[in-house]
């Protein structure tokens, strides 16, 4: 019988990614060219290891085709108090988002305008940012890395 | 080959840094990253310049797989550009460097961490294609109107029209927010000394702020006078947000002894952009103008050319108001008729700092203290009330070497400093280098030797 799969991310760190105002995945093709996109409501499970996230059909398209040939990706998650992680790993299933992702990711743009209203950008710009029609992405964790600027950026969290 | 559906040239809001950029790279092991980055700067039509601090994952992928992608937003209306680049080089100097690196000194320097917090290379990345990210939402931002020249000409006339420094002063600042809109600006003169600059008006904010101090290197101000170049925070609340979370992370390795305090900002509380803008003549400082706005991205690249013109067209008035009030003989002095008050109120000098004290509250220290009270003394044992700038600079007792040429801006600070604390007490300009000593009120003056 296998292991069960040590937890990477703690509750302090699934608070800290639910609060995250902006977040990016990051993906990649055969001749290693990068693709980014933007994430939103991101859902932890209970394994501490598995990560749920939406981005959009369309403009993924190509990140989308990324996953489904290679699966790689890494995703980061900013506050607005520049505290950050990133999170890397693979995709495990592409599939249609379901209602309580949805309210997520509504949650998460909501989130965003609020976070950039703080720094003086008005609200309803953010609408160009989001994101409806969605695909959800099952994400198994490997490792996470503090993201936040300064001497401990990029190191394992 | 290159592919812009959008030039560069079109982006110059996205490289303010309002909203900041993420960037993937990829690992030669196929692992990508993706990270945010603080400062993208546009190189020309097809080059960017990526800061580099700390993103070492990404500087580790770049040297061994020269590909990256950045998503800049445009923050007046959220548009959303990606950029695929190649890197192509690393510059720890050149003009590129130091236009990044002054940005971040800036930032650096107002959150303490001048010994700390350092530009270590720029990236400068080809922009192998620049696309607009589609959206369903048309975008309902507007770019401001960009100041045009007849707009110029007349702020330049108008400017032109100053009779003295103070009168300069007073004409730049009105003249700064009714030609461009520029509602909030301090205007600072430097130092005779070179330590600093001192602020003699201001326009938009309840205080004048006159007298107060900038260091010379610190925060935007010091910075842009220390360097002689324009300084431009487009989003200061969102870059202290960055500095502060570096800050912390020092803080927490154990490693705070070389960090200083933070610098309270100048000015406008709520503040999202501001500039500063060197007076010069030649390579001479005379002070600096300061500019600021509670909207982010304010000050356009429009704007700063605007305040290069104006900036150097008060700095030739400046330069030759001064120099004609050096050419004025000295004037004979008026006899002042007695004070319409019977209260007396009682003016303390303490000679260790020239210091002036009105009935106990402070007004003045320094050269513009001594200054003042040369000018009260001579009110009081001689009833005097005119005077000319010439006598005062030729004064041996007042002790100026090397400051004579800047006895104006002390008075335009002393003037400044009368109007904002004291109402019996006022400097009028006679023009031609004489100014009136009005005294309002009946005084006695106390000296406080060293």
């Amino acid at each position: 019988m296998l292991e069960p799969r040590a937890r990477l991310i703690d509750e302090e760190l699934a608070a800290q990614l639910c609060s995250s105002i902006a977040s990016v995945v990051a993906t990649r093709d055969a001749s290693l060219a990068p693709e980014i996109t933007r994430a939103w409501g991101p859902r932890v499970l209970a394994d501490g290891r598995t990560l749920l996230i939406a981005v959009d059909r369309i403009r993924s398209a190509k990140a989308l085709q990324n996953l489904r040939e290679n699966g790689v990706l890494a995703v980061t998650f900013v506050r607005n108090d520049y505290r950050a992680v990133q999170l890397k790993g693979w995709c495990s299933e592409i599939a249609d988002e379901d209602a309580e992702g949805l309210k997520a990711v509504e949650e998460h743009h909501h989130r965003y305008a609020a976070g950039l209203m703080q720094y003086g950008v008005p609200g309803h710009i953010s609408r160009n940012h989001w994101s409806w029609d969605v695909v959800r992405l099952r994400c198994e964790i490997d490792a996470v890395f503090d993201q936040t600027p300064g001497p401990a950026a990029g190191k394992p969290r | 080959m290159t592919t812009f559906s959008v030039p560069l040239s079109e982006l110059e809001e996205c490289f303010q840094g309002i909203i900041p950029s993420g960037i993937g790279t990829v690992a030669l092991d196929g692992t990508p990253n993706v990270t945010s980055l603080s400062i993208v700067h546009r190189v020309g039509d097809t080059h960017v310049a990526l800061s580099r601090q700390f993103f070492n994952k990404t500087r580790a992928n770049l040297a061994t797989n020269p590909r990256a992608q950045l998503i800049l937003v445009e923050p007046g209306t959220g548009r959303q550009f990606k950029l695929d680049l190649l890197h192509e080089r690393t510059e720890t100097a050149g003009a590129v460097f130091e236009a990044m690196r002054t940005r971040l000194d800036v930032v650096a320097s107002l959150s303490g961490m001048s010994k700390v917090f350092k530009l270590a290379a720029v990236d400068i990345c080809l922009v192998l294609r620049c696309a607009l990210v589609a959206s369903d939402w048309s975008p309902r931002g507007s770019a401001r109107t960009a100041v045009g020249l007849e707009v110029l000409d007349a702020f330049s006339a108008h400017v032109a029209h100053a009779s003295d420094p103070d009168n300069l002063v007073t004409m730049s600042l009105r003249a700064l927010a009714h030609f461009f809109g520029y509602t909030h600006a301090i205007f600072l003169l430097a130092s005779e000394t070179g330590g600093g600059l001192y602020a003699v008006g201001s326009h938009g904010y309840e205080s004048s702020g006159a007298g107060a101090d900038v260091r010379l290197g610190e925060g935007v101000i010091g910075i842009a006078a220390q360097r002689l170049q324009p300084i431009h925070l487009a989003s200061v609340a969102r870059e202290l947000a960055y500095a502060r979370a570096v800050r912390s992370g020092i803080e927490r390795q154990g490693d705070g002894s070389a960090l200083e305090k933070e610098i309270p900002l100048p000015g406008l509380e709520g503040a999202h952009s501001q500039i500063a803008v060197p007076l010069l003549v030649g390579a001479q400082l005379l002070g600096v103008l300061f500019l600021e706005s509670e909207t982010p991205g304010r000050f356009t690249a429009n704007d700063e050319a605007v305040l290069n013109v104006a900036a150097r067209q008060i700095s030739l008035s400046l330069a030759l108001l001064r120099s004609r009030s050096l050419a004025k003989p000295a004037i004979t002095a008026d006899v002042g008729r007695p004070p319409a008050s019977d209260r007396q109120t009682i003016i303390k000098h303490y000679a260790e700092d020239d210091s002036v004290f009105v009935d106990d509250d402070y007004l003045i220290k320094g050269v513009a203290g001594a200054i003042f009270w040369r000018l009260l003394s001579a009110y009081v044992s001689e009833r005097r009330t005119d005077f000319s700038n010439r006598e005062i600079r030729l004064d041996p007792n007042l002790d100026l070497p090397g400051l004579r040429d800047n006895v104006e801006s002390r008075l335009v600070l002393l003037r400044r400093r009368l109007e904002d604390r004291c109402d019996f007490l006022r400097l009028h300009s006679l023009g031609r280098g004489r100014f009136r000593l009005i005294v309002e009120r009946d005084i006695a003056l106390l000296d406080v030797p060293n």
